[in-house]
C-alpha cells in the first residue's frame, strides 16, 4: 500500500552532534515548524512540516543529536525512546540520518544501529562542497552499495543538493510498503541472542534488534505501572544478560562494520576548518587568556543589549501611548473603551517594549552557540562548576537562563550525571531572565541616579550588579545543594569541540523568531487576561465605595485649595484604593509592609506572581486608571507619585531597591515551574524551588529595605 | 554491574581488534601510560580502557582502540584536558582521561 491522498509521514531526523541536522531541517521547514510533545509527554522537540503534490503531510521530527543508542543523557534517551515507542503517534515511518562527511569515519555508529531497526533510512553526507573543495575524494556509489542505503550529498549551509534530497525522500515515501524488515548487520552472539528470543517471543516484538535493545533498556523505558520491565528483567536475570559489556561489543563490531567502508570510499585531505579551529583554540582555550576572553564576551554581549536596544524600545513604547491617545479623543468615552485603553494597552505595551532586549541576548547567544565557542567555555569552566557541584555543561544553561529560564532548563538535558543535572535546573532560575529586565528598567530608572563615572553610567553599573547577585545567588544555592544532595553516581565532561563554522543566518533568525514569539505569546496571553481582570477589580467596589471615596477625595482638595488637575488626581487615587483591586492590596499590606511595599506594589507582587513581567503591566494598568493626565510613560508616573496628602514621594529609594531584590530572587513564572516538573518527572522540586526562592525574596528584601531606610 | 567483568572485555577486544597479540603475549603491557599523566605535545595511541561506561560513552563518540591521541592543552585551574584523537577534539575530565591507557 503506498500513501495515500491526505495521508501522513513522519520523518525523523537524527545524526550525531554538530553534524549540521538542525542547519539541514531550518531549511527544509522554515518557518513552519512547531514544538511538539514527545513521546509519552515528557520531552519537548521541534516538528516542521510541509505537504505533498499528492496531498501527503510530511512531518519531519528534528531529534537531539546523539551518539548511540545507548544513551548517556537525557537527550539521547529521546532518542531511542522515539524509535521503541512503536505506538506513539509520532513513531517515524523513515529516518533521514545526517553525517559530517568530513568525521563519517566516526558518525556511522548511530546510523548502523538504526539501520537494524527495521525502519527505512537514508543517508545524508553533509559539508560537502567543502571537503570536495579542500580535495577530499567521495566515492558515492561505492558507499550506497557497502552501505546498502540510499545516499544523497548535500550542504546544509549553501542548500546544494537539498532539492534533490526532498526529491528522494518523494519516491521513499511513495514505496515505504516494499521496504522489508532487515536481518541486522550485527551479528548478535549467543548470549544476546538467547535474550532477544525470549523478549521478542513474550513481547511478541517483530525486530530481534528491537528486542535486544528493549534488553538493554527496559529499566527506564516502561511505565512503573508496565509489566513488560518485569518480565525483561526475568528474562536477563535467568540468563545472565549485563548490559554494559554487550554494549561495548556492539559498538566496537559496528565500527568494525564500516570503517573499512568509509576507508576504502573516502580519501581525506587535510582539513582547513579543522586546522584553522586549532590555531584559534591557541588563544580562546589558552589556559590564562581564555578565562579572560570569556568575561570580555559576555561583557560586550550585556552591554550590546542596552546599547542597541534603546532606539527600538523608544519606537514601541512611543507607539503605544500615542496608540492609546488617540483611541482615548477619538472612541466615546464609555468602559469598553476605558478597558482597551487603560487596561490592554498598556499592559501589551508594557511588555512589549522589552522584546527588542530579549531579540538580541538570544541573537548574540545563538552566535556564540552557532560558532562552537559554548562548548569550550564548557570546558574552561568545568572545573569551578564542579566545585559548586555543577557541570560545565550547566554554563551554557546559566548563561542561556540570562535571556530565558525554560529553554535553560531543558539544555540540561545533555548534563549526563543526575545531581549535577538536577542542581543545574533548580539554580538557573535565579539567573536574571530577560523578563526580570522590564522590572529592573523601571525600579532602576526611579531608584538610581543617571550620572556618569568616567565612562559608565551609574544605572548601567546598578543593572550589571543586579545580575551578578543573581549569578552570586544561583552559585551558593549550588554550592548548598552539592553538600545536601547525596549520590553514588559518577558525573562526566567528555565533550566534543566542534570546529569553528561561520554562523548561518537562517539559524539564527528562526532561533530568535520562535523565542521571541513564544515569550510575546506566552506573556501576551497572561498579561491579556490579567489586564482584564485587574481593571475590572480597579474600575468597581464594593456597593458605593467608589462615589463615597469621589466625595470624600472633593471635600478634601476644596478643603486644601487643589487646582482642578490635583483634585483629578486625589479622586482617581482614592477610588483606585476604595476598589476591589486597592481592597486586595490593603489585605495583604500587613505582610509586605516590613518589606517596604505599599498595597499598590502588593497587587502588582499577585498578579505577577504567574509571570514577573506582568508587574510592569499591572503597574502601567493601576497608574493610567490612577492619574487624571495620560502623558510620559510609566516610571515618569511613578516618580511623580506622591502621597496626595503628606506629598511625600511614594516609591522611595529603599522601597524600590527592596523590590528589587525581591525581583531578583522571586520564583515568580508558571511556565519555569511547569519545565522543572516535566524536566524532573516529579512536583517534589519545583515545590521546594518555589519555597526556597520565595523565601530568599522575603529575607533579602527585608534586609535592603532596613538596611536604606 | 560488575566492572571488573566488563574491563576484561574490554582488553579482550583491544586484543581482538588492533592486531596486538603478539605484545599482549610478550608482557609489553608496561609500556603503557595513563591518559591524564600524559603532558600536551605527546601522541600515542588508544591500547586500552580500563572503566567500562567511560569506554562506552568515548568509543561511541569515535575514540576506538587504535586511534591517535594527541594532547593538546589542559585546562585552567588543575581542570581537565583536551585531546585530539584521529579527527576529533574532546574535552575531559583528568578522571577521565584516567581511564585511557596510551602507547606513546
Amino acid at each position: 500500500m503506498s500513501k495515500e491522498t491526505g495521508s501522513q509521514v513522519n520523518i525523523a531526523l537524527a545524526g550525531n552532534p554538530n553534524c549540521g541536522k538542525t542547519t539541514l531541517f531550518n531549511r527544509l521547514t522554515g518557518l513552519n515548524q512547531k514544538t511538539g510533545n514527545f513521546p509519552g509527554t515528557t520531552v519537548e522537540l521541534k516538528i516542521g512540516s510541509w505537504t505533498n503534490n499528492q496531498q501527503v503531510k510530511i512531518n519531519l521530527l528534528d531529534l537531539p543529536g546523539a551518539y548511540s543508542l545507548y544513551p548517556n543523557t537525557k537527550d539521547e534517551r529521546v532518542v531511542i525512546s522515539t524509535f521503541l515507542d512503536t505506538h506513539a503517534a509520532n513513531y517515524p515511518d523513515v529516518v533521514v540520518y545526517v553525517a559530517d562527511v568530513n568525521k563519517l569515519d566516526k558518525h556511522l555508529l548511530l546510523f548502523s544501529q538504526l539501520k537494524d531497526l527495521g525502519i527505512p533510512i537514508l543517508l545524508v553526507l553533509n559539508l560537502v562542497d567543502q571537503a570536495l573543495e579542500e580535495g577530499m575524494k567521495i566515492d558515492v556509489d561505492g558507499l550506497s552499495r557497502s552501505l546498502a542505503v540510499p545516499i544523497f550529498s548535500i550542504s546544509s549551509r549553501t542548500g546544494l543538493g537539498v532539492a534533490e534530497l526532498k526529491e528522494g525522500l518523494e519516491n521513499i515515501i511513495k514505496e515505504l510498503s516494499f521496504f522489508a524488515a532487515p536481518i541486522p548487520d550485527y551479528k548478535l552472539s549467543s548470549i544476546e541472542l538467547q535474550v532477544a528470543s525470549r523478549i521478542q517471543l513474550e513481547l511478541k516484538e517483530p525486530g530481534i534488534y528491537r528486542a535486544l535493545l528493549l534488553a538493554h533498556h527496559s529499566s527506564w523505558f516502561y511505565d512503573k505501572s508496565s509489566n513488560n520491565s518485569k518480565e525483561i528483567e526475568e528474562i536477563t536475570n535467568k540468563i545472565g544478560f549485563e548490559p554494559l559489556p554487550f554494549q561495548v561489543k556492539e559498538t566496537m563490531a559496528r565500527y568494525d562494520w564500516f570503517t573499512p567502508i568509509v576507508a576504502q570510499n573516502i580519501k581525506k585531505a587535510i582539513s582547513l576548518s579543522e586546522k584553522r579551529s586549532q590555531l584559534i583554540d591557541r588563544i580562546v582555550l589558552n589556559k590564562y587568556l581564555g578565562p579572560i576572553f570569556f568575561l570580555g564576551i559576555m561583557f560586550l554581549v550585556f552591554q550590546a543589549i542596552f546599547a542597541l536596544a534603546s532606539y527600538p524600545m523608544d519606537g514601541i513604547e512611543y507607539l503605544f501611548t500615542e496608540t492609546s491617545n488617540l483611541l482615548k479623543t477619538n472612541l466615546p468615552a464609555n468602559k469598553v473603551v476605558d478597558l482597551i485603553t487603560d487596561g490592554i494597552i498598556p499592559g501589551l505595551g508594557g511588555i512589549l517594549v522589552f522584546i527588542p532586549q530579549i531579540a538580541i541576548l538570544f541573537f548574540l547567544i545563538s552566535i556564540l552557540e552557532e560558532i562552537g565557542y559554548m562548548a569550550r567555555a564548557a570546558f574552561i569552566f568545568d572545573k569551578i562548576m564542579q566545585y559548586f557541584g555543577l557541570n560545565g555543561r550547566s554554563l551554557v544553561a546559566l548563561i542561556s537562563g540570562a535571556a530565558c529560564a525554560i529553554p535553560a532548563i531543558m539544555s540540561a538535558r545533555t548534563i549526563a550525571g543526575w545531581k549535577e543535572r538536577l542542581v543545574t535546573i533548580l539554580v538557573t532560575p535565579l539567573i536574571s531572565c530577560s523578563a526580570r529586565i522590564p522590572v529592573y528598567t523601571l525600579l532602576i530608572g526611579f531608584a538610581i541616579p543617571s550620572t556618569q563615572i568616567g565612562p559608565f553610567n551609574l544605572q548601567g553599573i546598578a543593572f550589571m550588579g543586579l545580575y551578578i547577585l543573581g549569578i552570586f545567588a544561583a552559585l551558593t544555592t549550588a554550592l548548598l545543594l552539592k553538600w545536601i544532595l547525596k549520590t553514588d553516581e559518577e558525573s562526566y565532561l567528555m565533550l566534543e569541540l566542534p570546529d569553528y563554522k561561520k554562523p548561518v543566518f537562517r539559524n539564527l533568525y528562526l532561533n530568535v523568531y520562535d523565542k521571541v514569539k513564544s515569550f510575546s505569546l506566552e506573556a501576551g496571553k497572561i498579561i491579556l487576561i490579567i489586564s482584564v481582570i485587574l481593571w475590572g477589580l480597579s474600575t468597581y467596589g464594593p456597593g458605593d465605595a467608589l462615589q463615597k471615596a469621589e466625595q470624600e477625595a472633593i471635600s478634601i482638595a476644596k478643603e486644601k485649595n487643589f487646582n482642578q488637575n490635583e483634585e483629578e488626581n486625589l479622586i482617581a487615587a482614592y477610588q483606585i484604593e476604595a476598589s476591589y483591586a486597592g481592597i486586595l492590596g490593603k489585605t495583604i499590606e500587613p505582610v509586605i509592609q516590613p518589606l517596604g511595599f505599599d498595597w499598590k506594589i502588593g497587587i502588582a507582587l499577585i498578579t505577577s506572581f504567574a509571570a514577573r513581567e506582568v508587574f510592569v503591566g499591572t503597574m502601567a494598568t493601576i497608574y493610567s486608571l490612577g492619574s487624571a493626565e495620560d502623558t510620559g510613560g510609566l516610571s515618569e508616573r511613578m516618580i511623580k507619585e506622591k502621597n496626595p496628602v503628606t506629598g511625600e514621594r511614594v516609591y522611595s529609594i529603599a522601597t524600590s531597591l527592596s523590590l528589587l531584590i525581591f525581583y531578583v530572587f522571586a520564583m515568580q513564572c508558571m511556565s519555569t515551574l511547569a519545565v522543572v516538573k516535566r524536566e524532573t518527572n516529579s512536583w517534589k522540586w519545583p515545590i521546594i524551588q518555589f519555597i526556597f526562592m520565595t523565601a530568599l525574596a522575603v529575607l533579602g528584601s527585608l534586609l535592603t529595605y532596613h538596611l536604606f531606610s | 554491574m560488575s566492572v571488573f567483568n566488563s574491563r576484561t572485555s574490554v582488553s579482550l577486544h583491544a586484543l581482538n581488534i588492533a592486531n596486538r597479540k603478539s605484545s599482549a603475549v610478550l608482557g609489553l603491557v608496561e609500556s603503557l601510560k595513563n591518559l591524564s599523566l600524559i603532558s600536551p605535545g605527546e601522541i600515542g595511541v588508544l591500547a586500552e580502557y580500563t572503566n567500562a561506561l567511560i569506554a562506552q560513552k568515548l568509543l561511541s563518540m569515535g575514540v576506538l582502540l587504535g586511534s591517535r591521541i594527541e594532547v593538546l592543552r589542559s585546562a585552567p585551574w588543575g581542570g581537565g584536558l583536551i585531546i585530539k584523537a584521529d579527527n576529533l577534539i574532546i574535552a575531559l575530565r583528568k578522571r577521565e582521561a584516567a581511564a585511557l591507557l596510551i602507547r606513546l
